[in-house]
């Protein structure tokens, strides 16, 4: 009691309405300021009803009575601070399973006090009717249905107020009581703590939380206690190991016992739909999440091919400049600068972009649909198999769009070892830049074979994810580190597809200009390294070329193959600069391969003629598999802080690309 | 319902949706969200909103934040695009075994 007037303690989780209430109670009457000693806000105000005066402290939105925050110490001493003359503890009627366990952790509190359950109109909105006086019998205390939204209706809390004033009114928590002696040691523990050790509180209410570990309230109970009591006191909580649990079903079994009869809702059957049901079918999950994914990427060749066909119009436009050039009496460094690098660079750029623009689209379909967490799903077992965690999933999918966001997102994994383990194995996904390369070269080598390849690739990426992990895994973590989730999966949704498009027009324009920054210098670069004006013999690249092809023979590689292989390590995007820059350069190394020296200016067709299908299969397998881009290293290198295992990691892919190569070469050989 | 029974089928590696999990306890959805609420209070669990991303300005492109490494003013519309993986889910692990 301040000064004659009565003081209400509100009390409540986050969300329970209590701010509401505290501001129809109050109005203007309010002062803000800090809990002494704490950053926690503390909001008091006053009113007055019937000529009475109160006072309201509107106490911090708390779970429970623990000392697991500033907040819950806050609430909890001032309660038992004896500064309350009655609690109003908050309940939100549309979720009572979950909002009342802060009144099952009051319980044993011996403070007046009574009970709303507010949102009644959400509750009413969600079909369900609930017995405030059925409540109120089991409970001892006044409890009140409202919305405290509706001002104008708070009689009833009014005379809940008055009722549990007048009455001292205070929760009987006898059936919870029972329930806790259940609990082996339970009433033995009890014993020792006398009533009121802590002012306020029941032996029980200290029992529970000593069992629940409450470091605050264990010391206090420790400073009152003597002698063999104590010891006796120590000795049966030391029987109690992760007690939280124990209590908290008992809390729960409690709440269901209050709603029991008490509360009827509109069952709602939620019903499974049929491709949920085949999704996480343990069975056939799997199978039809790869059908969705393969028919995906058949999807995304549709948006693709327009886009495509708008990049051969650089190509077509490269030969009335070249002819326009040559006829200015241009310098051919010139024309050759114009011609076979901007134009074929930009040919290339935009060909690649309409895969990126596919791929996005339709895997942005299935993120915001809802159906991408319902394929992480699926493979969580098996990633769980391979010591990753749930979180892994994250790092995985992201790596489809960029390997560096994948390294980056593995922060979110706190285990040192998994974190290394994950960013090994999303090197494995082939990123962004792969995926606008691979389709076109397979298109353009295979035809309508391109969605082969890729599912080809996309059973090679598994395989290597696979074996990677049990070679790294063996090292990084062990079996018994293994562990499960549960997975809320959201809602499906449908598509915002002007949402959906303008993230993916902008996750395009992104890649265009990321690309362009590649591709242009290294299709220079190598234009430059390839330049011999005629004497082919005299670049420095052929020569290289020529000393290493031997080598890069054995990989299923010519060597201009090969620098575009080495190309890739830089940015992926490289090699379409290098192919373009080797194979159609005229009158240099061009010339010296095909025997002429006319001027092509198509390079898909310099491509066909110089690369046969066994070789861009090899090819494409290993700029896939290769190390992502030297960002990507620099990410690796960023989040594991170690050069070890980043070199360890660049020093596999860099192999494995060239093994994966050596092999689809030879199958290539065979069924070509 | 059972936390130790829930805690160990979470252990033992196995991926479960909340409603399958449900089911298998014999229970109500909103009793499984309610005590993976508990456990993750009481600190036994993690929960993660997949999707959750911050950049470290490690990507080149980055345009999202500031760049510099520990910014973590958002995420890197390089890497991740904006509005991107919002529909992911959220999971619940174990956080010491």
């Amino acid at each position: 009691m301040t000064d004659g007037k009565k003081t209400i303690a509100l009390l409540g989780q986050p969300n329970s309405g209590k701010s509401t209430l505290f501001n129809g109670l109050t109005g203007m009457k309010q002062h803000v300021g800090n809990w002494p000693g704490k950053t926690v806000e503390q909001k008091q105000g006053s009113f007055t009803h019937n000529g009475e005066e109160y006072v309201v402290m509107d106490l911090p939105g708390t779970y429970s009575l623990s000392a697991n925050s500033d907040e819950e110490i806050v609430t909890r001493d001032y309660i038992s601070s004896g500064k309350a003359d009655v609690v109003c503890i908050l309940a939100d009627s549309s979720q009572l399973e979950r909002s009342l366990f802060m009144l099952s952790d009051y319980a044993g509190i011996k403070v007046p006090c009574f009970l709303i359950l507010n949102l009644a109109d959400v509750a009413k909105d969600q079909g369900k009717t609930i017995d405030a006086q059925k409540i109120r019998a089991k409970l001892g205390i006044p409890v009140v249905l409202m919305s405290a939204t509706d001002v104008k209706k708070y009689d009833s809390f009014f005379a809940a107020l008055n009722e549990a004033l007048s009455k001292k009114a205070t929760l009987d928590f006898s059936a919870l009581e029972e329930k806790y002696s259940k609990l082996d040691g339970f009433e033995e523990l009890k014993a020792e703590i006398p009533e009121n050790l802590i002012p306020g509180c029941s032996s029980t209410w200290m029992a529970v939380k000593t069992i629940e570990g409450d470091k605050v309230v264990r010391a206090k109970i420790e400073n009152k206690l003597t002698g063999d009591s104590l010891v006796r006191y120590n000795s049966h909580a030391a029987r109690f190991d992760k007690g939280a649990l124990l209590t908290g079903e008992c809390k729960f079994s409690w709440i269901d016992y209050l709603l029991s009869d008490s509360v009827n809702k509109v069952t709602q059957t939620v019903k499974t739909s049929k491709l949920d049901r085949a999704l996480t079918n343990k069975t056939w999950g799997k199978v039809v999440v790869v059908l969705i994914v393969i028919g995906g990427l058949l999807l995304s060749f549709i948006p693709a091919v327009p886009i495509m066909l708008l990049g051969s119009i650089f190509t077509a436009l490269a030969v009335p400049i070249r002819d326009a050039l040559n006829a200015a009496n241009a310098s051919p460094i010139l024309t050759g600068i114009i011609c076979d690098v901007v134009l074929q660079s930009l040919a290339n750029i935009v060909k690649m972009l309409g895969f990126a623009f596919g791929i996005n689209l339709v895997f942005g379909m299935f993120e915001e649909s809802g159906l991408m967490a319902r394929i992480s799903y699926v493979f969580d077992n098996t990633m769980s198999k391979m010591g990753l965690q749930g979180k892994s999933i994250m790092p995985f999918l992201v790596s489809f769009g960029c390997t560096i966001g994948g390294a980056t997102s593995s922060r979110v994994i706190d285990n040192w070892n998994q974190k290394v383990l994950t960013i090994a194995l999303a090197w494995a996904v082939p990123c962004g830049a792969a995926w606008a390369i691979i389709p076109m070269l397979a298109a353009n080598f295979f035809g309508p074979y391109a969605v082969l390849v890729i599912i080809a690739i996309l059973l090679v990426m598994l395989l290597h994810i696979w074996i990677t992990a049990k070679i790294f895994g063996r090292k990084l973590v062990k079996k018994e580190d293994r562990y499960g989730i549960i997975m809320e999966l959201p809602p499906y949704h449908k598509p915002k597809w002007g949402a959906m498009l303008r993230f993916v027009l902008g996750r395009t324009k992104d890649m265009f200009f990321r690309v362009l920054k590649v591709v242009v210098p290294v299709c220079l670069l190598f234009w430059i390294l390839s330049y011999s004006a005629g004497n082919f013999e005299g670049s420095i690249l052929y020569r290289i070329g020529n000393a290493i092809e031997p080598v890069t023979k054995v990989f299923g590689m010519n060597w201009q193959l090969f620098m575009a292989f080495i190309a890739s390590s830089i940015g992926k995007e490289g090699a379409v600069g290098v192919l373009t820059a080797l194979y159609s350069q005229s009158g240099t190394i061009y010339g010296a391969v095909n025997g002429t020296n006319a001027a092509v200016a198509n390079s898909t067709q310099l491509l066909l003629s110089n690369v046969s299908g066994p070789q861009a299969l090899a090819f494409m397998f290993a700029i896939t598999f290769n190390v992502p881009c030297v960002v990507a290293l620099a990410a690796t290198y960023q989040e594991t802080h170690s050069a070890k295992w980043t070199a360890i990691i660049t020093g596999y892919y860099t192999l494995g690309a060239l093994i994966i190569s050596c092999i689809a070469y030879h199958i290539g050989l065979l069924i070509m | 319902m059972d936390m130790q029974v829930l805690l160990g089928k979470i252990k033992n590696g196995e991926g479960r949706s909340v409603a399958m999990l449900a089911e298998e306890m014999n229970t109500t959805v909103e009793d499984v969200t309610r005590t993976l609420e508990y456990l993750e209070r009481i600190g036994v669990l993690r929960k993660t909103k997949l999707g959750k991303f911050e950049c470290n300005g490690s990507c080149s492109s980055c345009s999202g934040c500031s760049g510099k490494s520990g910014s973590n003013k958002g995420p890197c519309k390089g890497c991740i695009p904006e509005q991107g993986f919002q529909h992911m889910g959220v999971i619940w692990e174990v956080k010491d075994k």
